[in-house]
This record gives structure tokens, sequence and C-alpha cells, in this order.
């Protein structure tokens, strides 16, 4: 369980680091900057929660034998 | 085990109440990894009921096939109820409202089999 809910505070983590490089950016007239910091922390997510989803949908699938 | 159900839903839905005011995007995140460690906290528990069923359909002389479409359909029930509250908490509520009718579609061509068998069987009876 400890290592399980970790990822909940990873996302919010992830989260909370990019609004506030996204604020840093966008005041220091980096537009364009604070937009891919953002998209990049999206991707960040996304791609740690791809595993999570992998194993959800097995063990769906393995569980009700669809 | 529902102690720590509570505290993973209690601890999810504040962190997504705080991520929503700074970054909305996470949200859907938040809730899919929710419902994953939840899945993974009972699903020990929902293969001992699938067991229990089976088991006790066995005794009673059932034949195990219709248990076993039951519990896929209860399966394709809950992929569809996860897939349509996340597009619904992204604010999606049109997908959500397509993959419910999937999943509608889906389990009633998995029960066609056995609604003609009992149609069949009430037409035989009828004179």
């Amino acid at each position: 369980m400890g290592t399980d809910i970790d990822i909940i505070y990873k996302i919010a983590a992830i989260g909370i680091i990019t609004a506030v490089l996204y604020q840093l950016l966008k005041n220091s007239k980096h537009e364009e900057l604070a937009l891919m910091t953002s998209l990049a922390g999206l991707v960040v997510v996304l791609f740690m929660l791809l595993p999570q989803i992998s194993l959800l949908f097995t063990t769906i699938k393995s569980l009700f034998g669809l | 085990m529902m102690i720590k159900v509570a505290a993973v839903a209690v601890i999810g839905a504040a962190v997504s109440v705080v991520l929503r005011h700074i970054k909305p995007e996470y949200c859907i995140g938040v809730a899919i990894a929710c419902f994953v460690i939840i899945m993974m906290m009972i699903k020990d528990d929902i293969a001992a009921v699938i067991d229990t069923m089976l088991l006790s359909a066995n005794e009673m002389g059932i034949d195990s096939v219709y248990v076993t479409l039951i519990i896929k359909i209860i399966g394709v029930a809950y992929l569809t109820q996860f897939a349509s509250s996340i597009c619904e908490d992204a604010g999606e509520k049109a997908i959500a409202m397509k993959v419910e009718f999937a999943g509608r579609i889906s389990i009633i061509l998995m029960s066609a089999p056995l609604m003609f068998a009992v149609i069949n069987l009430i037409s035989g009876i009828l004179p």
C-alpha cells in the first residue's frame, strides 16, 4: 500500500511543480516555454499512468474471464 | 481493507481538489490512479466472491456456462462504468454516453443466446 498510494502524491507534486514553473516562465515573458513545460508535465503523468492502466485492464481481463 | 479503500479515496479527493484550482488537467490522472489502487486492493476479494458464486452454482446443479456469462457481463459493466465515469469527470458527457451505449450493446450481444433460449422455451410451452 505504501508504494501504491505514492503515485497519487507523485501526480500532485508534478502538477504543483508544473504550475509553479508555468507561472515563473509566463512572468518572465517566455510564453512558449511555459506552454511546453505544462505539456511536458502532462506527458510525464500520462506515461506514469500507462503501466497502471495496463495493469488494471489485465487484472479485469483475468478476473472476469473476458 | 475497507479502511484502506476509504483512506485512498479521501486522499485522492483532497489531491484532486487541490489540483483542480491550479492545473485541472491532472485531475483525470489522480482519478485513474485512485481507481487502479482501489481495484488492486479489492481484486482478491472479487476473486473470492466469484469463486463462491461458481461453487454454490455447481452445488445447486446450475450449468457453469450461465454463471460464467454473468461474471463476464459484470466485468463488461465494470469497465464501462470506469471509462464512462472518467469521461464524465473530464467534462465530456457525450463521450461518456457513447461508452455507456457501447457497453449496453455489448451486454445484449453477450446475453442474446440465453435470451433466445428463454423465448424458445416459452414458445414451446405455449399451445
